[in-house]
């Protein structure tokens, strides 16, 4: 049952708690896309607080100066905008709800932060990656397809392009350090078995600008 | 033990690779929060990889999404729910009829005054000069 508890939460805020205990299952979901009256409020009372947790998380790391309850309430106009058209595209067999909806209110904060805020980040936020000189990139190397797998190049793009170590890598990908620091140890052995197999056969793969192979 | 990262070369090195890594399409909404809780086939995860290779930046919000399972339920601010209470389609369809209840006691208010006012004029009108209707009543019997 979606229980409400009133409070105070600062000075002069007062807040509802929202309960999310019992999923909202497919059986839910029809008769509120069906516009049965009562369910939008339904599912109103028990996903408020997924949604505002969600963009409350965007607000305070990306605009600290943009309004969670508006963000809020494009995420709501956004799903229930032409008859529920994005709910309805909701598939309870693939992932659940709460995950959903997480992803498309930080979507949905994400494009109006985008639009209407123009970021500013501490100095300290920004990987050294990103302010160091540009790296020689007028050289693009080809490798074989599947000389790295996804995860692998994934991996190297954490540890280099975003300048994650290995702890917060394995956070973002949901695994532990050690299966990243092996991941990135295999993806580099194997970069460099390629090239040093290919020894001046190196240069051969280089591609300049301009000439795609 | 952990793989020293090397910052000069092996990241050069990564980066000239990286641009020859074919970018897939961006999944959609549904297919990334299946990603988030692992429920994906290889192959489908593996195309989400390579396309969080060019968008890392979307990884926060796989991290937030998979986070936001166990959590416990969040304080919300009242006028939100509110707001959102009314957004339902059905009620901003129950906007038209009550529009159109505005409407018709507005048009009953006008024709009440009208027939009001047609009333006032015929009586005022025989009130003022009732000779004139008795002067042709009587021209009408003469005759």
């Amino acid at each position: 049952m979606c229980a409400l508890s009133w409070g105070w939460q600062g000075p002069y805020a007062r807040t509802v708690v929202v309960m999310t205990d019992q999923p909202f299952t497919a059986a839910d979901l029809a008769p509120l896309v069906a516009g049965v009256p009562g369910a939008w409020r339904r599912f109103v009372d028990r996903y408020a607080g997924v949604i505002h947790a969600a963009v409350r998380g965007v607000v305070q790391d990306r605009a600290p100066t943009l309004d969670v309850a508006d963000l809020c309430q494009d995420v709501f106009l956004r799903l229930c905008k032409d008859e529920y058209r994005l709910l309805r595209s909701f598939d309870p067999t693939r992932a659940s709800l709460v995950t959903w909806l997480t992803l498309v209110a930080r979507s949905t904060a994400l494009d109006r932060v985008r639009r209407k805020h123009h970021p500013t980040v501490e100095y300290d936020a920004v990987p050294e990656a990103a302010m160091a000189v540009p790296p020689d990139v007028r050289e693009r190397v080809e490798i074989p397809p599947g000389l790295l797998t996804p995860r692998q190049a994934l991996v190297l793009a954490l540890l280099y392009d975003r300048d994650l170590d290995p702890q917060e890598a394995a956070e973002h990908l949901g695994v532990d350090a050690q299966t990243i620091r092996s991941t990135h140890h295999k993806a580099l052995t194997r970069l460099r078995q390629h090239f040093g197999a290919e020894g001046d056969g190196r240069a051969a793969t280089t591609v300049q600008p301009g000439r795609r192979s | 033990m952990s793989d020293p990262i090397d910052p000069t070369g092996d990241r050069r090195l990564w980066q000239r690779v990286r641009l020859s890594l074919p970018e897939p399409p961006e999944p959609d909404l549904m297919t990334l929060a299946a990603y988030a809780e692992g429920r994906l086939a290889d192959a489908e995860a593996e195309a989400v990889e390579a396309w969080l290779i060019h968008h890392p930046e979307a990884l926060a919000d796989i991290a937030a999404a998979r986070s936001s399972l166990g959590a416990a339920p969040a304080p919300v601010p009242l006028p939100v729910v509110r707001a959102a209470r009314t957004l339902a389609p059905s009620a901003q369809r129950a906007v038209w009829p009550q529009a159109m209840r505005w409407s018709s006691f507005a048009a009953a208010v006008v024709l009440v005054a009208f027939l009001g006012f047609q009333m006032g004029v015929a009586t005022a009108t025989s009130l003022i000069d009732p000779g004139l209707e008795d002067l042709s009543v009587e021209e009408e019997v003469f005759l």
